[in-house]
């Protein structure tokens, strides 16, 4: 009985050994700044990361997110520091639900949009439950989650803060993400009217990024040039499953992006979408 | 043919061929030609072979008797499971609107966003189970009470799967595709379904320490293992798991303990003795079926597994636990006889005891024989009866899943015999998990790079250029 006893302890302390030498190991690996735009089907999900510090925006529409997260964080991190929910719609909450149930999560940026869907529902729940931290940011809101990293926010402030809105792509919070003010812009799946009044009230210095996340999975009804003209990236990230049944990404988006010799990536096409900082944003498909 | 002929004489090789004719008798019952018969021709044939034994006994013509006697319990068989069929299949007007008041029996089976439950209700005087798709929120639970109403169906062919027939095997005639309503009305009180309840919360709160401590697909993985929970796991493991072979490890309907249980007392059994391994093997069963609450698949698993250790342990003889075997199988059968055709996991259970009986005496000889004798006995052991119950699920195996691996001899041995401590640390994790989360974070330590192995080695294998091949 004793030598089992001390047969198990010696085996456990061995196994626990290979796990730190892993922890250690795979933290050191990666000092770059790295975003992924995620492949989680017909929906948006994408990672912000520097060493064990996260912010997560969305998680698509299913719990695929989590199988993403467990490849691309480093082994043993189960806290995601900042989440942000852009809009309550199924193809961005459902997996955060998910990941609510796995991680620990410090803060949540959201709109604060009054809504009956059930997975809302759910994932307000599991918030409450869980006593998270649930902000809404004010426009020109920003935060540093790592040194020399900026996260500012343009859309839509307190606007639909307790309302109920008759279209929720166009609560979606919009930000970018600035590393050594080399910025990434998040769009959420703002539509016409906010696209619109975003780029009236914000001049190009304050847009301009080199990496854009095209709005509402590259849906026409988004396309707006004077937007892109003051954004002015060199790559434009779409995420849409191959095969959807709206259509997206539509031709018209990706013709104007073409036309205006802006690099396209597509998660249906190439995979998770991986932005390192080397000097600047340099993005590569997994596939 | 000599030592069958001798064995004739004992009484227990008239049991095996009387349970054989039954067994085939529910079996055959399941064709279609078959029931049009109708049940009067097939007294009157049972009759006819009742009387032709009768006269070859008196005429001490014993082989005629057997013979005779082995068709009359196949007719048997076939009346049993037209019988059976007559009192479960409810009549429903089908394709009509209609609103039942049923409770939900089984686990909800969650994934891609959808939720699908079994509700037991009482439609036109009969008790029946309906299968009901709902969507993923809000979660039921085992033994919620509710009113749905919606258009009632008969399950269809999907394709060229015998959808109905796999229904058939749950005692499932009827589904509601989309409910136009459904409404929780209460909470069952019978005992049952409360307790099965609670084995679900159980269940429910170790998945959940498992998510919070590991990462993914490690905690997929866990859950698979002692939950046989596997609607997390990602699509292209799930295919690395096809391709090598190790399907059985996470799912197969209570079939994975089965393996699991082979392989663990065959690489105990020198080590600790017979009586400890047959109860070591029971306690992991147990545990196995209380983990996953009981569906009655698995249950029916367990009840194999533990006559598989029992023989292995305790009997040894070939007669005898070909007896076992056929003396489970017609205990099950009669609880429910569409199990023979149409349940995955009891043939496959089924199959690997054939596989233990008859197949592994051949290959351990063949192991002790020549360089065989090098590798240590109990390893040895193992790797033959892990193997002789893999040939004899083949035959299963390649007809669900249209592809066989070639890499599944040297995948199995790899994998299988690390799953027993995988399952135990991870168990561990989930337990200890429940009373104080920190301390469930250093065990997950340790069960993190065994699940990593079983991981990362079933993709390193399925990535091997022909390491399976699938028919189109």
């Amino acid at each position: 009985m004793l030598k089992t006893i001390l047969n198990f302890i010696v085996i456990t302390l061995l196994l626990i050994g290979f796990s730190l030498i892993f922890k250690v190991g795979s933290r050191q690996l990666d000092p770059a700044v790295k975003v992924y735009f995620l492949d989680v089907g017909q929906g948006d999900s994408e990672l912000i990361q520097f060493g064990d510090t996260q912010v997560l925006i969305d998680g698509g529409p299913s719990s695929d997110v989590v199988q993403k997260l467990g490849d691309k964080m480093p082994v043993g991190d189960k806290n995601i520091e900042y989440m942000i929910l852009t809009h309550p719609h199924a193809d961005h909450i459902v997996g955060l639900n998910a990941v609510l149930d796995r991680y620990t999560v410090g803060k949540i940026y959201s709109s604060g949009v009054v809504g009956s869907s059930d997975v809302y529902l759910e994932f307000l729940s599991k918030v409450r439950d869980k006593n998270i931290e649930m902000v809404v940011p004010e426009i020109g809101y920003r935060f540093e989650p790592f040194p020399d990293g900026e996260i500012s926010f343009f859309w839509p402030g307190d606007k639909f803060k307790s309302l109920e809105a008759t279209d929720l792509n166009d609560t979606s919070e919009v930000n970018n993400f600035c590393y050594k003010s080399h910025c990434i812009f998040f769009t959420g799946d703002i539509q016409a009217d906010a696209v619109a009044e975003i780029s009236a009230s914000n001049d190009s210095t304050k847009l301009l990024s080199e990496v854009i996340k095209v709005p509402h999975h590259g849906s026409k009804y988004s396309l707006s040039p004077e937007f892109y003209q003051k954004v002015n990236p060199e790559t434009a990230i779409v995420s849409a499953s191959a095969g959807n049944s709206y259509g997206h990404p539509h031709q018209e988006v990706l013709n104007y992006l073409q036309s205006v010799g802006i690099n396209i990536f597509r998660t249906d096409q190439d995979g998770d979408i991986t932005c390192s900082f080397v000097d600047k944003w340099q993005c590569q498909g997994s596939r | 043919m000599k030592i069958f002929v001798d064995n004739l004489k004992y009484s227990f090789r008239i049991f095996t061929i009387v349970a054989v004719g039954f067994l085939i008798g529910v079996a055959v019952g399941e064709v279609q030609q078959v029931i049009n018969l109708g049940l009067s021709v097939l007294i009157a044939l049972s009759v006819l072979f009742i009387t032709v034994g009768a006269i070859n006994y008196l005429l001490k013509n014993q082989y005629l008797t057997l013979a005779a006697s082995m068709f009359v319990f196949i007719f048997i068989g076939i009346i049993y499971n037209l019988q059976f069929a007559h009192s479960v299949v409810p009549k429903i007007n089908f394709g009509t609107d209609v609103t039942i008041t049923g409770v939900v029996a089984d686990r909800p089976d969650l994934s891609k966003g959808k939720q699908k439950i079994v509700v037991d209700a009482i439609e036109n005087g009969r008790k029946t189970r309906i299968l009901v798709f709902l969507p993923h929120f809000p979660a039921y639970r085992v033994g919620d009470e509710l009113r749905i109403s919606g258009q009632i169906d008969k399950p269809a062919m999907i394709e060229d799967f015998d959808y109905p027939g796999y229904l058939k095997g749950q005692k499932i005639f009827s589904y509601i595709r989309q409910p136009k309503s459904v409404e929780k009305i209460g909470q069952s009180g019978k005992i049952g379904y409360r307790f099965r309840a609670s084995l679900f919360n159980l269940a429910q709160k170790i998945e959940n320490v498992l998510q919070k401590t590991l990462p993914e697909p490690q905690a997929s993985l866990a859950e698979g293992l002692i939950l046989g929970a596997k609607k997390d796991l990602p699509a292209d493991f799930v295919l690395a798991l096809q391709r090598t072979g190790l399907t059985h490890i996470v799912a197969l309907s209570g079939y994975n303990v089965t393996i699991i249980v082979i392989a663990l007392s065959a690489l105990l059994l020198t080590i600790i003795g017979r009586k400890k391994t047959f109860w070591l093997s029971v306690v992991l069963v147990l545990f196995f079926v209380t983990m996953t609450g009981g569906a009655s698949s698995v249950v029916r698993a367990a009840i194999f597994s533990i006559a598989i250790i029992f023989g292995q342990t305790m009997l040894g003889r070939p007669g005898d636990q070909t007896n076992l075997m056929l003396l489970a199988a017609i205990v099950m059968v009669l609880f429910n006889p569409f199990i023979l055709c149409h349940d995955i996991g009891f043939q496959l259970s089924f199959l690997a005891f054939c596989g233990l009986i008859y197949l592994s005496p051949i290959l351990k000889k063949s192991f002790a024989s020549r360089k065989g004798r090098y590798i240590p006995e109990n390893i040895r052991n193992t790797a033959a009866e892990t193997l002789s119950a893999q040939f004899a699920v083949l035959p299963i195996m390649i007809f669900q899943f249209k592809q066989i691996s070639l890499i599944a001899p040297v995948s199995n041995i790899l994998i299988l015999w690390i799953i027993p401590l995988t399952m135990l640390y991870s168990f561990i994790v989930g337990l200890i998990g429940l009373l104080w989360l920190p301390a469930a974070k250093i065990f997950a330590d340790a069960a993190w790079p065994l699940l990593t192995y079983i991981i990362d080695g079933v993709v390193w294998m399925s990535k091997i250029p022909f390491a399976s091949y699938v028919w189109k």
